[in-house]
């Protein structure tokens, strides 16, 4: 009996390391400035810092008004010395609330998006 | 925050057919260089050889273009195929871009080379190098690629991928294919031959109990190389909570395919104890051992459609 036990238990301890995925990497945001649903003074770009590396030529961010129309000017940039590190070059913002939508490509291809809301006072 | 993933079944079909045939190709080399090939049959060692090398290759060929094509679509996030192929060059330009089109350079040079009149030693020469350079650059895809090109992330992939590799190509290639052979051609003599020496036991001498011998080596060492592979890279990955694979899909697969890899575990060392005991390798033996085999390599596709399944999924938590 013990002997089954210790025999099923084994091959339940090799199966798991055997079982390891050869995962994809997905890029999502990690720290936001303006942090996310945050009430700030009309701030001068947008920062945002992903999980994992982003392939510069599909990531971007955007920013837009209540309405959805696009108000940022510029294409976001990439840090160079950080490539999880998106910035978004920002017009004066009147107070109101705002929408930064986001695309991140990790990069091995795998796509995500979505959006956060901050508010200027 | 969303995945794009409408052409989620698409990506696992194509994963499967790349991952599946990188390891039909292993298995087919395999068979042919190192687990006995003189017991199979001349006759049908040819037909093992060239027509299941083509069909193997080419599938690996197609299902590594489609992929690009994914990669484009995914990258992009487009369906329109025109859109898609707009973006192809700056896919290409992409770490993974850059990748996958080596990849398929290398399964070109392979199939190239299964196709072409050449010496036996000469095309399986090309094969084998080609399908290692295959396995080399898809260890430098995905999470393992992160940090950066030629890392101890990338290193550790590649042991785990060609242990993978070795394993279930052995199963598949040898459970499907070669033991049936060696069942259709063998007569009760095959299975009984007389010892040919004085101090070797009667039951050695059988061509299929020396196939699966080796079989049962190879299978061995390339499960430790697996599974401490995948123990080191468990131990680097571990930053989420166990409790987090509980009540959601990704979790779900993962326990259906511990439990694949369980139960083809289970089936190798049932064979491994036939061949370890002293009972005679009698006829019903080999059929049974056959059969055993025949399973673990049914498990084995199953457990390269899952593993496909739960790579193109977001893990729990992100």
């Amino acid at each position: 009996m013990l002997r089954r036990i210790f025999f099923r238990l084994s091959l339940a301890a090799i199966a798991f390391p055997l079982a390891v995925v050869p995962a994809f990497a997905h890029s999502r945001p990690k720290t936001m400035t303006p942090a996310a649903n945050s009430t700030v003074s009309a701030p001068a770009e947008v920062s945002v810092f992903f999980s994992e590396p982003l392939e510069p030529k599909f990531s971007s961010l955007k920013l837009t008004n209540e309405k959805g129309a696009v108000l940022s000017v510029a294409a976001s940039t990439m840090d160079p010395a950080d490539p999880t590190h998106l910035t978004l070059a920002l017009p004066k913002l009147a107070p109101g609330v705002y929408y930064v939508h986001w695309v991140s490509a990790a990069t091995d291809g795998h796509r995500m998006d979505g959006d956060y809301t901050f508010t200027v006072k | 925050m969303h995945h794009v993933d409408s052409l989620l079944w698409l990506r696992v079909l194509t994963s499967f057919a790349v991952d599946a045939n990188l390891a039909v190709l292993c298995g087919l080399l395999l068979s042919i260089l190192w687990l006995r090939p003189d017991s199979i049959p001349a006759a049908s060692r040819k037909s093992l050889q060239q027509p299941l090398l083509q069909a193997s290759a080419a599938i690996l060929f197609f299902a590594l273009c489609a992929q690009l094509i994914l990669l484009s679509a995914s990258f992009s996030g487009q369906t329109d195929p025109q859109a898609i192929f707009a973006a192809l060059p700056d896919v290409l330009s992409t770490h993974a871009g850059r990748i996958l089109s080596l990849t398929i350079a290398a399964a070109l040079v392979l199939l190239s080379t299964t196709l072409l009149r050449l010496a036996d030693t000469m095309r399986l020469a090309v094969c084998s190098t080609s399908l290692l350079l295959c396995l080399v650059l898809r260890s430098a895809t995905g999470h393992a690629a992160t940090d950066g090109d030629f890392t101890t992330s990338e290193l550790l992939q590649l042991f785990h991928l060609t242990g993978m590799a070795l394993w279930s190509g052995g199963v598949l290639v040898s459970g499907l294919l070669v033991l049936p052979r060696l069942s259709s051609t063998a007569s009760r003599d095959d299975l009984a031959l007389p010892p040919t020496s004085a101090n070797e036991p009667h039951h050695t001498a059988s061509p299929a109990r020396r196939y699966l011998q080796s079989l049962s080596g190879l299978s061995t060492w390339a499960v430790l190389v697996v599974a401490l592979t995948g123990l080191i890279k468990s131990y680097r990955a571990a930053e989420g909570t166990p409790r987090l694979l509980l009540h959601n899909l990704w979790g779900y697969i993962l326990f259906a395919k511990i439990a694949c890899v369980v139960a083809a575990l289970t089936l190798g060392a049932l064979n491994r104890w036939r061949l370890a005991s002293a009972v005679p390798w009698s006829i019903p033996t080999h059929r049974r051992a056959a059969r055993t085999l025949r399973a673990e390599a049914y498990l084995m596709a199953v457990i390269l459609l899952l593993s496909a399944w739960l790579a193109n999924m977001p893990p729990p938590g992100e």
